[in-house]
């Protein structure tokens, strides 16, 4: 700072003054890049499937195969659907498109693509490794010309 | 979770971006037509108030720097359906603060022993007893008292006294509280904080 706002050297500083040092907490660079690299997937143009269901519930409290936190998620396009489950003892994400296609499926984070699959012959995916942060899911089909949905982003 | 690195600090990035005077609605029409430059002036007028918003919530650094990116890919997502634009401050606040709630609750499902923790401040800083007589005016002494102040109370006041730029019905908005309350609140929470900083 060049010069101070005005000479209160000599005066002791206000207590709010103090509460304000002592909360402040400006928002990290690192914040800033992230979320302006967010702006670049609209430079995706991609159907987007909406999260219609999101339902979380404790693996033990509720008999499921599990350890924690299950996440189940479905998103709808159109007449597409997908659920995603996550924190199953099956894999760190399961998943199924209905009706049954054949697709490329990426398990994308704001930055990567961390993995990617293919259905099987019931629509159903998997992916050995959790999202950490925001995720999304890309699904290309391999017939009706490639079509390609984008499931919104989401957090576990 | 991308670690965010404690000693960066802001002036870099905020220094590059121009501002120019465009609401909130005409720089997201320009976004959806994809300006990039409009994107840029949208995160860096909205970025600290929504990393205040989760920090509130009793996230740590980490855990809010995923609820900050969180909410603006939800704007991504969400850019063509946005009905009202010049609303585009109130909903992301909005998003802002359920993904941070949702965040806080699992976080205290999960470890449940650190529920109501002291904030990471004062976990960093024990107190020398010798350095009691020089309490009132120091910054590590106010964020210790902070922290033994009450989840609710200290929300409050890092809400109105963190230069976030919150509006007293954003305040309301993600505490709950009414806004009529918020000023009684607040020197009571003022009151509290200094009765412990001199206990």
């Amino acid at each position: 700072m060049n010069a101070p706002m005005n000479d209160r050297s000599s005066t002791p500083p206000t207590f709010e003054a103090q509460v304000r040092r002592a909360v402040r907490d400006p928002v990290p660079a690192a914040v800033l890049d992230r979320s302006l690299a967010a702006g670049e997937w609209f430079a995706m143009d991609t159907a987007i499937a909406t999260l219609t269901n999101r339902e979380t519930v404790d693996a033990a409290a509720a008999g499921v195969r599990g350890v924690g936190d299950v996440t189940t998620l479905t998103f709808t396009h159109e007449r597409l659907t997908i659920d995603v489950e996550i924190g199953t003892d099956l894999a760190p994400v399961v998943g199924q498109v209905a009706p049954v296609v054949r697709a490329t499926v990426r398990l994308l984070s704001p930055s990567d693509t961390l993995a990617t699959t293919a259905t099987d012959g019931h629509g159903m995916f998997e992916f050995a490794i959790a999202p950490t942060g925001p995720f999304s899911l890309s699904i290309r089909r391999s017939d009706d010309g490639g079509e390609l949905v984008r499931t919104e982003w989401s957090a576990v | 979770m991308t670690h965010i690195d404690d000693t960066t600090v802001t002036e870099a990035a905020t220094s590059t971006h121009e501002v120019s005077g465009y609401s909130d609605g005409q720089l997201l029409e320009r976004v959806r037509r994809g300006d990039r430059a409009a994107w840029g002036e949208l995160v860096h007028r909205h970025a600290g108030r929504l990393w205040a918003v989760a920090r509130s919530q009793g996230l740590d650094r980490d855990m809010a720097s995923d609820v900050v990116q969180f909410t603006w890919l939800a704007l991504v997502d969400s850019a063509a359906a946005i009905r009202e634009p010049e609303s585009l401050r109130a909903w992301l606040v909005n998003v802002a603060k359920h993904e941070a709630i949702r965040v806080s609750k699992k976080f205290n499902r999960e470890s449940p022993t650190l529920d109501d923790s002291p904030c990471e401040t004062a976990d960093e800083r024990v107190e020398a007893p010798e350095a009691r007589l020089e309490k009132a005016d120091d910054v590590n002494a106010v964020q210790a008292a902070l922290a033994r102040l009450g989840r609710r109370c200290r929300s409050l006041l890092q809400l109105l006294f963190a230069d976030a730029d919150l509006s007293y019905a954003e305040i309301s908005e993600v505490t709950g509280m009414p806004i009529g309350s918020i000023g009684p609140r607040r020197g009571r929470c003022l009151a509290e904080l200094r009765r412990l900083l001199e206990s």
